[in-house]
């Protein structure tokens, strides 16, 4: 019997007043791996991105996350593993409460799971934005005073500080400026070496996702029409859409950077 | 600090602005307090003029006013020529009847408009939500005055309630309790119009600045990170909503002197109302002013008061 994959997805749906967002989503993915989801906008792909971190809950199929089925889980069971799955969102600069400091923003998840003492809170808080390259003595520093690729690093510090398996990056380099994207992109590469983490990265820049991610999804109107590795992907795209996305994603970085 | 002061003198600039408007108007109206007696065949133009002469309606415009001034420092508020007396102690009794009758209102309205607002916005899009719109539109097209005489009716046909004053007869002879008992009783009917009229309002306002913070995608991540219904509401959206609301309860502290003027009139109120009314009627110049500029210092205060709280509860504002 094959040992069961880290999460495995089958027949995942969800529909908005009977309209379905998506439908019929079977992958999986192995511990330590990142998958890349992308697609045009209006794919479906951020609704995917929320169901699988049960931000919103999908109408149909499992979910599978080291051999749990999510959707079977009761409401307390779900509060708890959410610390297992996290989403970051887009515009992560303005998806921290301007009023805390950076320390409530990272212990805060922290705090609702009832971890250690306050002390050990702050402790883990403070490794967590080292981890993200911020200084510590950033942390009494209100969230509203970090610049945008500060704030970006806040976010997955937040995320991080409860040691989640699996980390869902729902377009959360958009709008950061290329230098940025670069540090982070190595930041999470350099993460998942440490720690073994899973990524699913949600982007509509296939140029940003293949130097990230070792198989890529593509989704189109509510399916997943492709899914292959990387190196597979650029050298035979199956789909017109990805040849599609994959000619826009060539010129764009043939046009742009000076190699 | 200096921003405190800052809007304190402005506050103040205010009032002087709107004391000396309210003396150039009525300047410019035609008449005043004696232009009745002229009218009267048993009273000689000379009387008249004298009398004039005596209470001083004849010097000129800034004299006038310096006098004015002065009378508000001793807290007298000018001289009531129609109660023979300085305005200072007719308005105080008022003032409190007033205050009595806004303050009890609003703070019911308010009590009743946040969770009926705040759930509203989390319940965007039922029908309970669609039912409350409803309800609420029909209520904001209601004028007040005509839920001040529905409700008169309904207290004349079916009894339950007083038509108007503030205490029944004999009230100085009752207990505490009853005595407390006996002025809610009459409260009654003009707090529940003064509700009525002030809820659409208050809940659209809260509503639309709950949904504000619901949909702000701080708000998003801090559910996405599994926090808690109370803790979301109290540590994240409450304080995200409040800046328009605070302005709003300034607001709603200002209008705490002039929100119920028409409705004591036709509730028979012994508030600032009916003693406005007649003041304006009579051409009681000294009244009219005394009740505009304590009102207007309402409004300012409100909005100090508002201000003050902004300034105290958000951090972006004190960062400029």
């Amino acid at each position: 019997m094959a040992v069961d994959p880290f999460l495995s997805v089958r027949g995942l749906g969800k529909s908005f007043a009977g309209r379905p967002a998506f439908q019929n989503v079977t992958f999986s993915l192995e511990r330590g791996r990142t998958l890349g989801l992308v697609g045009p906008s209006g794919s479906g792909k951020s609704t995917l991105a929320r169901c699988l971190s049960f931000f919103d809950i999908p109408t149909s199929g499992e979910i599978w996350l080291e051999g749990r089925n999510l959707c079977a889980l009761n409401r307390r069971q779900r509060a708890a593993m959410r610390a297992d799955v996290q989403l970051i969102f887009q515009e992560p600069a303005s998806s921290l409460n301007p009023r805390f400091t950076a320390a409530q923003i990272v212990t805060e998840p922290l705090l609702i799971r009832r971890f250690g003492t306050a002390k050990t809170r702050i402790l883990r808080a403070s490794e967590a934005m080292e981890t993200v390259g911020l200084p510590r003595q950033a942390l009494q520093t209100p969230a509203l005073e970090f610049s945008g690729g500060e704030r970006q690093r806040l976010a997955i510090a937040r995320a991080l500080a409860i040691e989640p398996k699996l980390l869902i990056l729902d377009e959360s380099f958009a709008g950061l400026d290329l230098s940025v994207q670069a540090q982070v992109a190595n930041l999470l590469l350099d993460l998942q070496k440490r720690r073994g983490l899973t990524y699913i990265l949600v982007s509509h820049d296939l140029a940003l996702v293949w130097r990230l991610a070792g198989e890529i999804a593509v989704m189109d109107h509510g399916s997943i029409v492709e899914h292959a590795a990387v190196a597979d992907l650029l050298a035979r795209p199956q789909h017109p859409l990805t040849k599609e996305l994959l000619d826009a994603s060539l010129a764009l970085s043939l046009d742009g950077a000076p190699a | 600090m200096r921003y405190i002061g800052r809007r304190l003198l402005h506050g103040l600039l205010l009032l002087v602005g709107v004391s000396v408007l309210s003396f150039a108007f009525a300047e410019l109206a035609p008449g005043d307090y004696f232009s009745e007696l002229r009218t009267d065949p048993r009273v000689s133009a000379e009387t008249a003029a004298a009398l004039r002469a005596q209470s001083g309606l004849d010097r000129p415009l800034p004299v006038r006013y310096a006098a004015w001034v002065a009378s508000v420092l001793r807290g007298d508020f000018g001289y009531s020529l129609a109660y023979n007396s300085p305005v200072g102690p007719l308005l105080w009794g008022r003032v409190r009847a007033t205050l009595l009758l806004t303050g009890t209102a609003t703070f019911l309205a308010w009590l009743i408009a946040l969770p009926l607002g705040i759930w509203n916005a989390t319940a965007r899009g039922t029908w309970g939500d669609s039912v409350s719109k409803v309800v609420l539109s029909c209520l904001l097209a209601v004028p007040d005055l005509l839920l001040a005489i529905v409700f008169l009716v309904l207290a004349v046909e079916t009894g339950y309630f007083p038509t108007g004053g503030m205490v029944s007869p004999g009230w100085a002879s009752l207990s505490a309790p009853e005595r407390v008992l006996d002025v809610a009783w009459h409260l009654a009917l003009p707090a529940g119009v003064l509700v009525l009229g002030m809820l659409p309002t208050l809940v659209r306002h809260v509503r639309a600045s709950m949904a504000e913070a619901i949909d702000s995608p701080f708000a998003l991540s801090a559910r996405a990170q599994g926090i808690p219904r109370q803790r979301l509401l109290f540590r994240h959206l409450l304080p995200a909503a409040a800046n328009p609301l605070i302005s709003l309860a300034g607001f709603s502290f200002g209008t705490l002197l002039s929100a119920s003027l028409l409705i004591e009139v036709v509730m028979g109120w012994p508030g600032l109302g009916p003693l406005f009314l007649e003041a304006i009627m009579a051409r009681d110049f000294a009244l009219v002013l005394a009740v505009v500029i304590l009102s207007a210092s309402f409004l300012v205060a409100g909005n100090l008061l508002a201000d003050i709280l902004l300034y105290r509860m958000d951090p972006r504002i004190r960062m400029k």
